[in-house]
């Protein structure tokens, strides 16, 4: 099988990563933080030591300030609802994955504005400084699509929030891992971060940065291992996000996940994916028929390479690579309505290759003849 | 030999003054301290030699750690004592 899904999460994993989760079972499997017995002890090491790598990759001060989640999408809900169960105006941008649409339709009811990218997925921090009301609280942004790969200017984007003093969370679900990422020069307030997607973790990893004094609303209360006198949830983070049993043996393999990332160094893996999606682009754009969505240049992009086929549906396209030529991709629409009708893809939504740090060239050009292949009708 | 207990609001504040102090003292340990010395709460504590204790204060100074409580850990007539600071 050749595995092109990596923004669905990553396969395979690091070596290192196995096994600190086969070992973490094995040797000092505690509840973390709830004990004072050694390997109690040791499991909350573990745990400390995966914020530690989190805030030495994205360049947080205190590792205390990051909370772990089960994925990206209690991330963002924990920060959305966190900001705005006491009311205010949010901006979006129309790129969101459903994981910050449906949340803020939900919690902000009518309001909230939803800021446009352009056909490529590419938004303008200029318009979203323009949708900056007297109320609005909170702006979200996704850093990459997970539809088409846009990367957007969140420096830029995080100025303009910090300038206007509102809040400013940003997904990095697709780029964490891939893209340079500084909460303090990005003047990011809350950051949500998947586990099992680039920085190499297991599925059921995920986690919110916070910056230091926000306090936020909380969505779940209960046992912290701390303040345990009280009834009142625990104003301090960790543990005012992280309430019951977390994913120790995961979350310690995360750790791993992420120094496995460090050591190779950012910039190198995304010249690898970049290098990866410039030829997947390249070579779907020699074959007719075959539409590319997103940003015409590979530099303005992670490793997501969305098509469609003249005359195909998407899912026909993906169950024929899976069926006839082993290869995995996902095909519909991505959970992000909203991008999908920006770059014109709502109805049928598209077929989408996304490479991983362990996918080859070779892996790619063997997507390519299967696509031209399908193209022809030459598949059976 | 005596030691020193400094107690914490949680096991992750705990878990960073012994990665802050780690280079700075000779031996440090994360224990849960008696429930029968009257601080309400977990109780997640390091443990160092008492002569360790004013680099640890220092250590938990400069980085803005909060410090619940401190007591000396001594042996009198056989038994272990607390003794609150």
């Amino acid at each position: 099988m050749i595995y092109l899904d990596n923004a669905a999460t990553t396969f395979q994993k690091p070596p290192a990563v196995q096994r600190t989760l086969c070992e973490a079972m094995r040797r000092y499997g505690a509840n973390a933080g709830r004990g004072g017995h050694k390997l109690s002890i040791a499991a909350s090491e573990m745990v400390y030591k995966a914020g530690e790598a989190v805030a030495e990759l994205f360049g947080i001060q205190d590792p205390a300030n990051i909370a772990f989640t089960l994925n990206t999408t209690m991330a963002l809900n924990m920060a959305i609802k966190g900001v705005l169960l006491k009311g205010g105006h949010v901006i979006i941008t129309s790129m969101e994955h459903n994981s910050v649409a449906r949340p803020v339709v939900r919690v902000a009811k009518n309001r909230y504005t939803v800021v446009r990218a352009n056909r490529q997925g590419i938004v303008n921090p200029a318009d979203v400084e323009a949708a900056i009301q007297d109320d609005t609280r909170l702006i979200v942004c996704n850093h990459a699509s997970n539809v088409c790969g846009s990367i957007q200017d969140i420096s830029e984007i995080g100025r303009i929030a910090s300038g206007h003093g509102i809040l400013f969370l940003v997904d990095v679900a697709q780029s964490g891992g891939v893209l340079p990422i500084n909460v303090e020069k990005q003047h990011i307030d809350l950051l949500a971060f998947a586990g099992h997607k680039s920085l190499m973790g297991p599925q059921g990893t995920g986690g919110l940065y916070v910056r230091e004094g926000l306090e936020l609303d909380t969505i779940l209360e209960g046992g912290t291992g701390s303040q345990s006198e009280s009834l009142s949830q625990p104003i301090n983070m960790p543990d005012r996000l992280m309430s019951g049993t977390v994913n120790m043996p995961a979350i310690a393999a995360l750790g791993e996940g992420i120094r496995f990332v460090r050591k190779l160094g950012v910039g190198a893996i995304a010249a690898h994916e970049m290098k990866l999606a410039g030829r997947l682009m390249e070579g779907f754009g020699n074959i007719e028929g075959v539409t590319v969505y997103g940003p015409e240049s590979v530099k303005n992009r992670v490793g997501v390479v969305s098509i469609n086929i003249d005359g195909l549906d998407s899912i026909t396209v993906s169950q024929i690579l899976d069926q006839d030529f082993g290869i995995c991709v996902r095909s519909g629409l991505h959970c992000a309505p909203l991008a999908h009708e920006t770059i014109g893809t709502l109805e049928n939504g598209t077929v989408r290759f996304s490479v991983g740090y362990y996918n080859t060239q070779s892996d790619v050009d063997r997507a390519l003849t299967a696509v031209s292949k399908i193209k022809k009708g030459k598949y059976v | 030999m005596d030691y020193a207990i400094a107690m914490y609001s949680s096991i992750t504040v705990a878990n960073r003054v012994k990665k802050l102090a780690a280079n700075q003292i000779s031996y440090l340990g994360i224990i849960q301290a008696p429930a029968s010395l009257g601080v309400k709460g977990c109780n997640y504590s390091i443990r160092c030699k008492f002569e360790d204790l004013e680099t640890l204060r220092a250590i938990c100074d400069k980085f803005g750690l909060k410090i619940k409580a401190v007591f000396k850990e001594t042996i009198q007539n056989g038994e272990k004592v607390y003794i609150r600071l």
